[in-house]
């Protein structure tokens, strides 16, 4: 599904990712782990195409296809979707409102009807149970006056909602007290399925105890120096990030 | 300022004045008062951008301009349609070029003893309080628009709520231009007794492209603890030249809500002025400015606190795109006894181009020592950040532009009471940002 080959990208003239090299095929989550500053969090964004990025090598192949000249919403449309680190705050621009005018947009492409608003309202409510959200958080501005907890939710309501082939988490984890961590862990396991893929960016193992992952890859100054099974995470819980640059020296790897 | 300067720089006011006419059959104290405004129009220089009031505005397309007093017409129902409010079906009044056109106005929905129309229909009992503050709140320093329209209105519409009523009906009030260049000169006056409580909406309306010239004036006076909430609904041609005051007296306790909302004009000045004049009133004066090609829109308000314990708010929000170009004076005052006073301002601007300018001056001046007064002024461009968040969804470019836009308007449209107004206006709104995106897809 996804192919990532020798990706570089900077940001304000600095290296962040410096050749990239991962395959997630349908079905498998992948976490991708490291210290703080690694890169994980850019590449997600690369992938979604944020901006701010200028990829400087490399390819990015979502079903063979190279997604890296297009939009962040073409991308999106194909089916990938960028769950924040940080949702950002919308203003004056209701949760409904957007979310319902992206699963159009999604749909569309997809060949399926558009939801009218009360199809919508219907097709939304299941997806609020899953993330045990209220209907009012639908009318209120995006992520607006939301607790942190809050916003990562509505994040996985908006997975939900727009049923990604391939969704990039990026710190999902972070900062969830353990009931939000819960909440936000079995709505991913929810929607998981044989047909959609998940890249799980996270500093931490504990999102882990939750998630299972098929593969789990180390990512240390923009280059992924480890590759393991769901056991790899437990390992780096257990002797932290510093064990990977000695094991990598003795190896004459560094 | 030397007699020659002001002399040679009111020929344009003058002139306008000397070559239009008024019926002598307007009741007399309609000719007195237009009198006053004559002998003063006549005596106050132009404003020209030497003056530090209108330094940032260039007033040479009027004075360049030839005008002419506007003939009486009529509109027909399928021309304002659009612009109808369901709410104030029985509580409208349309005025066309300045005068009632009564096969279009309706305000039989009114309360009891509320009234909304000309002063020769009135009750003769409002004629005391009418008589007294018509034409005595809106006056401030040697601005000689204020005049000038007091020189020559048409149809000065009359609206008086009496003591302890409750009008639950907004009352539409249309005043509609059609010609090229004409001007004309709407007023209109709201008394609120004690404790009554009205919601008005002046709505201005232009059609195509038509050149033509406004002075639009309203006064309020609000006796003790009346609410009035004012609308002030600027919708010209692109062509058109506005030029207004909104003023309003606040008595003990009362509310007064105002909101301008400009859309239209290819040069808009507004000059809101709220004197809160007793204790525990509180003012609002928001606004909502939508800018593009190369309109002009000029707000100098003034917010006058006299008298201590009271509130007031300001949120005034400005979209401005292509070479548009917005300017915000805000000047509170707080006087020396006017202790407690709890005064907000804001000034937001959102440019939508390289080319738009914004000038913004929040101008505080305060003489009371025990007082909270706060104030801010911010200009900037669409958020990269929410621009990605919103297209990370599927949105594309123009749709994540536009609704960004309307999310920038709603905090002041929100506040707006009536829900066809908030309709009408989430769909400016829509077209506005379309055209905003529109255009940037084919750059």
């Amino acid at each position: 599904m996804l192919k990532i080959i020798n990706l570089r990208a900077e940001v304000e003239g600095e290296e962040i990712l410096k050749g990239i090299n991962l395959e997630i095929n349908a079905g498998e989550v992948h976490a991708i782990m490291g210290p703080n500053g690694s890169g994980k969090s850019t590449l997600a964004k690369v992938v979604a195409g944020h901006p701010a990025y200028e990829v400087t090598g490399g390819q990015v192949l979502y079903n063979g296809e190279d997604i890296l000249e297009m939009d962040p919403d073409e991308r999106a449309k194909l089916g990938i979707f960028l769950a924040f680190q940080y949702p950002v705050e919308v203003p004056g621009v209701s949760n409904s409102m957007l979310i319902r005018q992206g699963v159009n947009n999604i749909r569309k492409e997809r060949g399926q009807d558009e939801f009218d608003p009360l199809e919508f309202e219907d097709y939304i409510r299941e997806k609020l149970e899953l993330v045990e959200m209220d209907e009012r958080f639908l009318d209120r501005s995006v992520n607006e006056g939301f607790s942190g907890g809050e916003k990562k939710r509505n994040e996985i309501l908006q997975l939900a909602a727009m049923q990604p082939k391939l969704a990039l988490m990026d710190e999902t984890d972070s900062g969830l007290d353990i009931d939000a961590l819960r909440i936000v862990s079995s709505g991913i396991n929810k929607i998981r399925n044989s047909e959609n893929a998940f890249m799980l960016v996270t500093h931490y193992q504990r999102i882990l105890n939750y998630i299972t992952p098929d593969k789990v890859h180390v990512l240390m100054g923009g280059k992924i120096v480890k590759s393991g099974g769901k056991e790899l995470a437990l390992e780096l819980e257990d002797k932290g990030y510093d064990w990977i640059v000695s094991d990598l020296m003795v190896n004459g790897e560094a | 300022m030397t007699d020659t300067k002001g002399e040679n720089k009111t020929s344009f006011l003058a002139e306008l004045l000397n070559k239009s006419k008024f019926g002598a059959d307007e009741p007399g104290f309609l000719q007195k008062v237009r009198k006053t405004g004559a002998e003063r129009t006549l005596s106050l220089p132009f404003p020209t951008s030497k003056v530090e009031e209108w330094r940032q505005i260039s007033l040479k397309p009027l004075e360049r301009g030839e005008f002419f007093q506007a003939e009486r017409t009529a509109v027909n129902e399928s021309e304002i349609s659009d612009f109808l409010f369901n709410e104030s079906s029985q509580s409208r009044i349309v005025l066309s070029n300045g005068r009632v056109q009564d096969s279009l106005t309706n305000v039989s929905g009114l309360v009891g003893d509320c009234f909304a129309g000309t002063f020769a229909d009135m009750p003769d009992k409002y004629r005391k309080n009418v008589e007294k503050r018509f034409n005595s709140v809106a006056q401030y320093g040697d601005d000689p628009f204020v005049p000038f329209n007091t020189a020559t209105f048409g149809d000065v519409i009359f609206v008086y709520v009496p003591k302890n009523i409750q009008e639950k009906a907004p009352l539409h009030i249309m005043h509609v231009t059609k010609g090229d260049a004409t001007y004309t000169s709407p007023r209109v006056f709201i008394f609120a007794e004690r404790h009554s409580d009205i919601t008005v909406i002046e709505d201005f309306i232009g059609f195509d492209e038509s050149t033509y010239f406004n002075t639009a004036v309203s006064e309020t006076v609000l006796e003790d603890e009346a609410h009035v909430t004012h609308v002030k609904l600027q919708r010209e041609s692109t062509n058109a030249i506005h030029i207004s005051r909104i003023a309003s007296h606040l008595g003990r306790g009362s509310n007064y809500n105002s909101y301008t909302i400009s859309i239209g004009a290819k040069l808009f000045r507004n000059e809101p002025l709220a004197l809160v004049d007793d204790e525990n009133a509180h003012a609002t004066l928001d606004g909502l400015v939508m800018l593009r090609g190369d309109q002009v829109a000029d707000t100098h308000s003034i917010l006058d606190h006299l008298k201590p314990n009271c509130t007031s708010h300001q949120l005034h929000k400005v979209i401005a795109h292509d070479t548009a170009k917005s300017v915000f004076n805000g000047k509170i005052f707080v006087r020396k006894d006017s202790q407690q006073i709890d005064a907000f301002q804001e000034n937001r601007n959102l440019l939508l181009s390289a080319d738009a300018t914004v000038f913004t001056k929040p101008q505080l001046e305060i003489f009371a020592d025990d007082v909270k007064c706060s104030h801010g002024a911010t200009i900037g461009q669409l958020s990269q950040d929410e621009l990605f968040y919103l297209m990370s969804r599927g949105l594309s470019q123009a749709q994540s532009t536009q609704m960004l836009t309307y999310g920038f308007a709603l905090e002041v449209i929100d506040n707006l009471p009536v829900e066809s107004l908030r309709d009408q206006l989430a769909v400016e709104v829509e077209r506005f940002a379309n055209s905003v995106s529109a255009q940037k897809a084919t750059v």
